[in-house]
């Protein structure tokens, strides 16, 4: 059935928490904190809705980075949000599902055999993954030690 | 158009293939055909961002190809009345041939591209490097966007490419080396 899109913002919403409440444990184990404050997104499918933003300081305040939710319709994914720091910023996204199969003519194979592929190669379980590497399609789980070290990569605010 | 290659054509060619291909791409994103955008940076994108940078990419593709066209035929122009001016390095004294070829062509090369163009009414209709000079006001402002000066009256690449075209082949047409071997006025036949 399709979802609308009242009932995709709120899962994404409820998505974005629990996101949120894993970094909030991570951040502590480096002497750091975080701050919640809400910004507007907006999107055609959804309007302007408000959703949770995550700031995250260390130990002398200063800001570090930014968890800044960016969409819950995303092209290759279901939702995403950024790390956003001074210079740079990376996309963690999110899959219901896993990345969705699809499907490719195999290289060498058949002539016209198509095989059936993951979108992003490691993202097989639901939940939030960020993509390594485009051009290769490959994605890895956002754990404590991958989000810390893309809070160092994006630099301070 | 003589048989010569207009160099004007390859930068058409590409600013038409390069519309093509964003219209595939719309179509591709407006379909949500993950498939064919793997290994893009498209992926990623939230679907109304997307679109627009893909509008984007296509309204910003008609400002560099008038600024390639123009920077392609600006060169033809140039390299044209260098090659004109080659007699003077053959000229007696032999010992001041050299400085007058180097004060004639470096005229040629840094000189303000509207004098150039004023060098060509002799061959080529007024009208047209009226219509030239118009294109280049406008690739000024395409390039410097000087809020000062304002946008000027927006023009496009096919009717750049034309003009320019039609002067390249009169200047083709009229040199000697050419195959019927006749200069001649021509007048120009494009208005906008």
């Amino acid at each position: 059935m399709q979802m609308n899109a009242h009932d995709r913002v709120n899962e994404y919403k409820a998505s974005l928490e629990e996101l949120f409440a894993k970094i909030r444990r991570w951040v502590l184990n480096h002497n750091m904190t975080v701050k919640e404050t809400e910004i507007e997104v907006s999107e055609p499918r959804a309007g302007v809705y408000a959703a949770p933003k995550l700031t995250i300081y260390d130990k002398n305040n200063v800001a570090l980075a930014e968890v800044v939710p960016v969409g819950a319709w995303i092209i290759g994914a279901d939702w995403r949000v950024d790390v956003r720091g001074h210079l740079e910023k990376e996309a963690l996204v999110y899959w219901k599902a896993g990345a969705p199969l699809i499907r490719e003519l195999s290289v060498g194979g058949p002539d016209g055999h198509a095989v059936e592929k993951p979108l992003f190669r490691g993202a097989e379980e639901p939940g939030w993954y960020w993509v390594e590497n485009g051009l290769r399609a490959k994605a890895r789980p956002v754990d404590e030690e991958l989000f810390m070290d893309l809070v160092a990569e994006v630099q301070p605010l | 158009m003589s048989s010569r290659e207009n160099p004007l054509d390859l930068v058409l060619m590409t600013y038409e293939t390069t519309k093509d291909c964003l219209k595939i791409a719309d179509k591709v994103r407006f379909q949500g055909n993950v498939a064919l955008m793997k290994r893009t940076k498209l992926i990623l994108l939230p679907e109304a961002e997307a679109t627009d940078q893909i509008k984007a990419c296509h309204d910003e593709t008609e400002n560099f190809a008038v600024l390639s066209l123009w920077a392609v035929f600006e060169r033809f122009v140039v390299e044209y009345l260098i090659k004109k001016g080659e007699p003077l390095q053959d000229i007696r004294p032999a010992n001041l041939a050299k400085g007058i070829y180097e004060t004639f062509e470096s005229a040629v090369e840094r000189g303000r591209i509207n004098d150039t163009l004023d060098l060509l009414k002799e061959i080529v209709d007024p009208k047209l490097i009226g219509n030239a000079k118009n294109i280049k006001k406008y690739r000024d402002w395409v390039a410097h966007k000087n809020p000062k000066r304002g946008p000027m009256s927006k023009t496009d690449p096919k009717f750049v490419h034309h003009i320019l075209s039609e002067i390249i082949q009169i200047i083709n047409d009229s040199d000697p080396e050419s195959d019927d071997n006749t200069p001649q006025l021509r007048e120009g036949t494009a208005t906008q």
